[in-house]
């Protein structure tokens, strides 16, 4: 079991030297075997929060509990934890299967047994075959995978992977999220996993915390997060629309108290609808097609499904569905 | 940086401050006392005699100026050769790579006697082509080394967005090198202005630099303080030039895109590709290829035809010649020398750069780059005056000269292991340290093999300039334990056409023994940025 109570992890920027939270006092908690994903876009401070776990950035405030033990004074490489870089931070002067074997050598693992792991871990990531390869010979996907690989070998207690398919294309990602996710369950693996992408994050989570600034802004479990965006940012960052039209509001039942969101697919083309809006945009999606409808001047995302889709320049109009509304707390950033 | 990594790092710095203190600091004090106050109490007769004489004068404005000349020659015949050594794939490029950086670490007194091979008289011509020659590789390494990782994107983006060529060199190009750039005009300045061995060997008697003139008031005049006051007024000079371009470096952009060098260089595939390939191919088979190729073959060029005549005639003391000892005695002691220097520097240098990236402070790196600031005739000049009084009279010990050699050499080891070290990702360590390795785990597993291999490189460096070191050595390698440089300079201030074939002989000798160990160098590369 992971804790985070509070963390801030500060540092100097500019030139005037002022302080800059990174990470602005983050409650998480990672319970044994759990696959917790820290969700947010490029700056909002995940990576830091990472490292602020395994010991590589100081804590201004806050602490880092470990099955109840406090980490403050415990190095990084006693900490028992896997962390996966973004950059992969391979070992250039070492092969593969030297890079695979590093963690299982540092714990004093005996080298014939530290072979066969390393071995195992890299047949498990789809690289047996690879164990003499230069690391620089490799292509960005298989570095990563190597990364992965010597991230799982030493089988630490806690997996933390920063962005860890980044560098893979579309296919072979969404292959590999499925992937990495049965590898984490099958060895009962707890994971901090980190992405700005919420397809990997909802695919691969038990629970998701949204990340903004520095803040968590929401977590649970993949799918009541999805489904119950708590924060105007919460909901657009997960593609939703927020808006206060009263017609919109009503449909959620929140009519009056602050704005509302509502999914792209809760709004539905229907000549009775109660928006009346024109279409100033629309882009195909593979199996849909997302129009952006003006309505009394707020833009509106709406999937449309099927042969009859209205083209730029037509009226239209909408209906709600109330189950894919959302009333937002008042416990908001913006 | 906690309290035990202090100690740590400042018991690291003990050996090699120890060292300078006694081995630098005090002989250039001793310097200093005697040019300031060479009575015991402060007298500056000697320092303003060297602006009011008009002699002096002359000299001191000699040496500027033709450093200047040399550094902007330099600069421009070898830009384009680092563009090509950068930017283009073709075959052989590695050789080429390598056998451009021969001169550079070929002695200076080769570097001058192949030029009078060449049949250059001494003058003012031969001097300056001497230097373009002798500093080629500077660039080409320094600007080259950058050049090669600059990501062509970024002149590509350019273009598209509308720069003409010659505009996106201007506004994109330039700026990226421009470190690079001061680095190598401000080396290539100092290897000028404190040139000795190839302005004693081509400059003849009229012309003279501060340093061949400190020699000269030293050896022949014996007016010491005058010879301190002119090292006053070099170092001065020197070190006003380190700190101006400092700070020039200091204010650079570090934001840049630098790429591997294998995916930045393309084959050439236009005819005008070729065409600046080829020209510049050419430029140095004539201008670095030339000199060397005449010395060898003027050394078997003997009187009754070809031959190991001149080869042979090394191994004999001739009556009435002032060589003390056969020239083939002088060939044991260099490499005898040379070997405990490259010990002393790599050790010494070493140990400075593992220091220095650990307090990752540029005022360590400024110290440690003095001697190469400090010119090899005023180290030498320094060793002469203080170290010949107990408790420090090693006039006549052995270990002298291997520690002078040292000293000019250490500053190049704690660049290239400095910088290699530095180059380290810091993530590497993180991610060691992730998996389980404790601080000095890390070290071992992650910065020593990587040191390990920037120490050979160095190594070899090292043992190349201490073979070839003349400056400090003349001072004070005694008579009769000549180094090989000293034999050479020996035989070619005799007359006779066998004392030159002898020098030329010797000269190919020291080469070919240089190059044994520069041919290491570019296998031991680690694949930096480039490094001087």
């Amino acid at each position: 079991m992971l804790e985070i109570e509070g963390v801030v992890v500060t540092y100097a920027a500019g030139r005037d030297g002022k302080a800059v939270r990174a990470v602005d006092g983050v409650d998480l908690t990672v319970a044994d075997g759990e696959i917790v994903c820290v969700l947010g876009p490029s700056g909002s401070g995940k990576s830091t929060l990472l490292r602020a776990v395994a010991g590589l950035e100081p804590l201004a405030a806050g602490r880092v509990r470990r099955d109840g033990v406090d980490l403050a004074g415990v190095p990084t490489h006693r900490r028992n934890l896997g962390l996966m870089f973004q950059d992969h931070a391979l070992f250039p002067h070492r092969d593969v299967l030297g890079n695979v074997a590093f963690g299982l050598r540092m714990h004093d693992v005996p080298k014939p047994e530290a072979t066969a792991r390393a071995r195992e871990a890299l047949a498990r990531v789809g690289l047996a075959g690879f164990e003499g390869r230069s690391v620089r010979s490799l292509s960005g996907g298989e570095q990563q995978r190597v990364a992965l690989a010597r991230a799982l070998a030493p089988e630490p207690g806690l997996l933390m992977l920063d962005e860890p398919l980044g560098s893979i294309d579309r296919a072979l990602r969404d292959r590999l999220v499925v992937e990495v996710r049965e590898l984490l369950v099958r060895l009962g693996m707890s994971a901090l996993f980190v992405t700005h992408d919420h397809d990997e994050a909802l695919a691969v989570a038990d629970r998701v915390a949204i990340m903004h600034a520095g803040r968590i802004e929401q977590q649970g479990p993949a799918i009541d997060v999805w489904r119950r965006p708590a924060t105007r940012f919460v909901a657009r960052f997960l593609g939703w629309n927020v808006t206060r039209l009263a017609a919109v509001a009503r449909a959620a039942g929140g009519a009056g108290a602050g704005p509302v969101a509502v999914r792209p697919d809760g709004l539905v083309p229907d000549p009775a609808g109660p928006l009346a809006g024109t279409v100033a945009a629309r882009t195909f999606r593979r199996d849909h097609f997302l129009l952006r409808v003006d309505v009394e001047g707020e833009p509106l995302d709406v999937t449309v499904r099927g042969d009859h889709v209205p083209a730029v320049g037509d009226p239209v109009r909408l209906t709600v569905d109330p189950a894919a509304t959302v009333v937002l707390g008042t416990l908001d950033s913006e | 940086m906690t309290g035990g990594a202090r100690v740590r790092t400042a018991l690291l710095l003990l050996v090699p401050v120890g060292f300078f203190g006694v081995f630098f600091a005090y002989p250039i004090g001793s310097i200093l006392g005697r040019g300031l106050a060479p009575g015991g109490s402060v007298d500056l007769t000697p320092l303003t005699h060297v602006f009011s004489d008009p002699g002096l004068r002359g000299i001191a404005w000699f040496t500027l100026w033709q450093a200047a000349v040399s550094t902007v020659l330099t600069l421009a015949v070898a830009l384009p050769g680092a563009y090509v050594l950068a930017r283009y794939e073709f075959p052989g490029k590695r050789i080429v790579r390598a056998l451009v950086t021969v001169p550079f670490v070929l002695p200076t007194v080769v570097v001058g006697s192949a030029f009078l091979a060449l049949g250059f008289q001494p003058s003012l011509g031969a001097i300056l082509l001497a230097h373009v020659f002798f500093n080629y590789a500077v660039v080409v390494r320094t600007v080259g080394g950058l050049w090669s990782h600059l990501d062509p994107h970024q002149e590509e983006a350019a273009r598209v967005l509308g720069a003409s060529r010659r505009r996106t060199w201007w506004s994109v190009t330039l700026p990226a090198l421009r470190p690079a750039l001061v680095a190598a005009a401000t080396i290539t300045f100092l290897f000028t202005f404190t040139s000795f061995g190839v302005i004693l060997v081509l400059g003849g008697p009229t012309r003279s630099t501060l340093e061949t003139e400190i020699y000269r008031q030293t050896t022949q005049t014996l007016n010491l303080p005058l010879a301190a006051a002119l090292s006053i007024v070099q170092l001065v000079a020197v070190v006003a030039l380190l700190v101006g371009t400092g700070r020039a470096e200091g204010r650079r952009a570090t934001a840049l895109g630098l790429r591997p060098s294998a995916e930045v260089a393309r084959r050439p595939r236009t005819a005008r590709d070729r065409a600046v390939v080829g020209a510049n191919l050419v430029v140095m088979a004539a201008l670095l290829g030339t000199p060397v190729a005449v010395l060898v073959a003027r050394s078997f060029d003997t009187p009754g035809g070809a031959g190991f005549g001149f080869y042979r005639a090394l191994g004999s003391v001739r009556a009435g010649s002032v060589l003390f000892v056969p020239p083939t005695d002088a060939i044991r002691n260099s490499l005898v020398y040379a070997l405990v220097a490259t010990a002393i520097a790599v050790t010494v240098g070493g140990l400075a750069a593992v220091a220095a990236a650990r307090t990752r402070r540029r005022v360590v790196d400024g110290l440690l780059s003095l001697p190469l600031g400090v010119s090899a005739v005023t180290l030498g000049f320094g060793f002469l005056i203080a170290l010949d009084t107990p408790p420090l009279d090693l006039r006549t010990s052995p270990w002298l000269v291997p520690i002078a050699q040292a000293l000019v050499a250490i500053p190049f080891v704690v660049r290239i292991v400095g910088s290699v070290l530095r180059s380290i990702d810091p993530r590497l360590r993180e991610a060691a340290a992730t998996l389980g390795a404790g601080p000095a785990r890390v070290w071992r597993e992650v910065d020593l093999p990587i040191v390990t291999r920037a120490a050979s490189v160095a190594a070899a460096f090292a043992f190349a300039i201490s073979l070839g070191e003349f400056g400090a050595t003349t001072f004070i390698a005694r008579p009769n334990h000549p180094t090989l440089p000293i034999m050479i300079f020996r035989l070619l201030g005799q007359p006779g056409a066998q004392n030159f074939g002898a020098a030329m002989a010797a000269s190919t000798i020291l080469m070919a023994l240089t190059l044994v160990a520069v041919l290491g160098i570019d296998r031991f590369r680690v694949g930096e940025l480039g490094t001087f």
